[in-house]
């Protein structure tokens, strides 16, 4: 796909369409943190990508140029998205943590119950260390990349990043100091 | 520290060429807070490994979405911009279209004054009062004329009666009204003379009386004082001295006289205005003549003004609009005109009448 000039034609657009959703929804699922918003998004990038397919050079993958339209079009998009935010829980119902470890858990278990704790912790993330963490994590971006996608200064971006880590070592930590044998 | 991250997800995701993760892994034994952040970040990594649900998404969503979201042309953009600003404008001024500031009036007082009677005129060379010249005193020989006179002048009137043939007469005019005594004594009064035939009833008196007949009558004709025969000048000049009457300031009056005629002569109602003000300062009876012009003027105003407020009801702003126009023009320059103006173009921007102050 790459260093190839974008569709002009109905026909080849829906091919590239076909060709990149689920990339494209992946990194905007992650980014958004639901599926309604990430549909959504997916929609406009792939608008925005045929208005602007005029303007691609070629001096690029077509994907890159995707993915740097679906990183502008989230972060447009961002102040309106839906994302339900579980640090902010606001009197609903406790997060479910999974099953307490008890002794008679398998080593299976264990482990489940703590990648279910580490995944809630990224997911309650504040969105300003998760979205360079996410772009870290899953895009494999450098933290200078990074900086440049969110308009941020790579120190920004790099301290959001350890920040972020340093929170979920935190909270395994603390489950390590309750539940420190069985795990 | 950015090496350090990046080097962590890169050992954990073993991405580090085989000597850069040797060394990695010794750093990692010897540092046990970056062995507490690799464990996490190997943590992190199973625990977001899951592939996120597939994408429902189809091309029609695309297309649809491309559809209703269709860019407007930006021409037409900015065509609805300017139609929204306008119309944030003109809500915003909405408000002062429906309580416009009142328009405060200067001069045209908002009483109705009842018309003016006609101003008197008053020929200048008549009140340019002269009662004597090298041939002794002057007469007027017309009754009218010397009560208008008297009645401008708030004097008494000398009336001196003689007939044909009166050798009395003859010599009062040759002596007595050459004498300097009596010229200076005659001088507050309107000189008047009349044959007797030709005068009034009621002042052609029993001629027996003696000759010539002496009257002194006020403004209106009404004779108030009075003697008959020849006496010396003295006593000619010590009657008209005696009596108390007004004493008229001829000067003034011709003056004024002849500053009223200046004005009905502007065509510049400014400059009318101001010479009728110049008399009416002056306390005489020409004042009362010069305020009588400028209540005209004033009612003139008023008069327009209270018409345009009918216009607008019963024929419309513009209506109004061309009255108030068409009354400014001559008292331009005016407080009248400059008040009739601001109405005018209140009605003309707001198309009603505005709410009057004083």
């Amino acid at each position: 796909m790459a260093d190839r000039a974008l569709p002009v034609d109905g026909d080849e657009f829906r091919r590239l369409f076909e060709e990149h959703k689920d990339t494209v929804f992946r990194v905007l699922y992650r980014l958004a943190g639901n599926r309604h918003d990430a549909e959504d998004l997916v929609q406009d990038t792939f608008v925005r990508l045929w208005r602007k397919r005029e303007q691609f050079r070629g001096d690029g993958s077509v994907e890159g140029y995707l993915r740097r339209i679906a990183y502008r079009t989230f972060l447009n998009a961002r102040a309106r998205l839906s994302r339900p935010r579980a640090h902010e829980n606001n009197g609903r119902e406790p997060v479910d943590h999974g099953p307490d470890p008890s002794e008679s858990a398998s080593r299976a278990e264990l482990r489940s119950f703590l990648l279910a704790h580490v995944r809630r912790a990224v997911e309650e993330l504040p969105d300003s260390w998760r979205e360079p963490f996410v772009l870290f994590r899953y895009e494999g971006m450098k933290l200078k990349e990074i900086a440049d996608t969110l308009g941020i200064t790579p120190k920004a971006a790099e301290i959001r990043v350890a920040r972020a880590l340093e929170r979920v070592s935190g909270r395994l930590r603390e489950l390590k100091a309750k539940y420190g044998e069985a795990l | 520290m950015s090496h350090d991250l990046e080097r962590i997800r890169d050992y954990v995701e073993d991405r580090l060429p085989p000597a850069e993760r040797e060394a990695f892994a010794a750093e990692i034994a010897r540092d046990p807070g970056l062995a507490e952040l690799v464990e996490t970040y190997e943590l992190v990594v199973r625990a977001t490994s899951d592939a996120p649900p597939a994408a429902t998404t189809t091309f029609l969503d695309v297309v649809v979405r491309a559809r209703a979201a269709r860019r407007i042309p930006r021409p037409l953009l900015a065509a609805a911009a300017l139609l929204v600003a306008v119309a944030i404008f003109a809500f915003l001024s909405a408000p002062l279209k429906r309580t416009p500031a009142p328009v405060t009036l200067k001069a045209i007082p908002l009483a109705l004054r009842p018309a003016p009677e006609a101003p008197p005129h008053w020929p200048p060379e008549l009140l340019t009062h002269k009662t004597a010249d090298e041939d002794g005193l002057l007469f007027y020989d017309d009754l009218s004329t010397a009560l208008a006179v008297a009645k401008a002048a708030r004097a008494h009137v000398f009336l001196f009666i003689h007939f044909p043939g009166c050798s009395w007469c003859d010599e009062f005019r040759d002596v007595q009204c050459r004498d300097e005594a009596v010229i200076k004594a005659a001088e507050p009064y309107v000189l008047l003379t009349l044959d007797w035939r030709k005068a009034p009833e009621a002042l052609r008196e029993d001629p027996n009386g003696g000759w010539p007949i002496f009257d002194v009558l006020d403004a209106d004709g009404r004779k108030i004082d009075g003697f008959k025969g020849m006496e010396p000048a003295g006593t000619v000049a010590e009657f008209l001295l005696g009596r108390t009457h007004p004493r008229p300031d001829w000067e003034g009056l011709g003056e004024g006289a002849r500053r009223l005629e200046e004005a009905e002569a502007a065509g510049d109602a400014a400059r009318r205005l101001e010479l009728y003000r110049q008399v009416a300062a002056a306390d005489n009876a020409l004042s009362e003549v010069a305020r009588a012009h400028i209540a005209a003027m004033e009612k003139e105003a008023q008069d327009a003004l209270f018409a345009a407020r009918e216009d607008v009801l019963r024929l419309g702003a513009a209506a109004a609009a061309d009255r108030l126009g068409s009354a400014a023009a001559p008292l331009r320059g005016t407080p009248y005109g400059d008040d009739l103006d601001r109405v005018h173009t209140f009605v003309r921007e707001h198309g009603s009448f505005p709410e009057l102050k004083e």
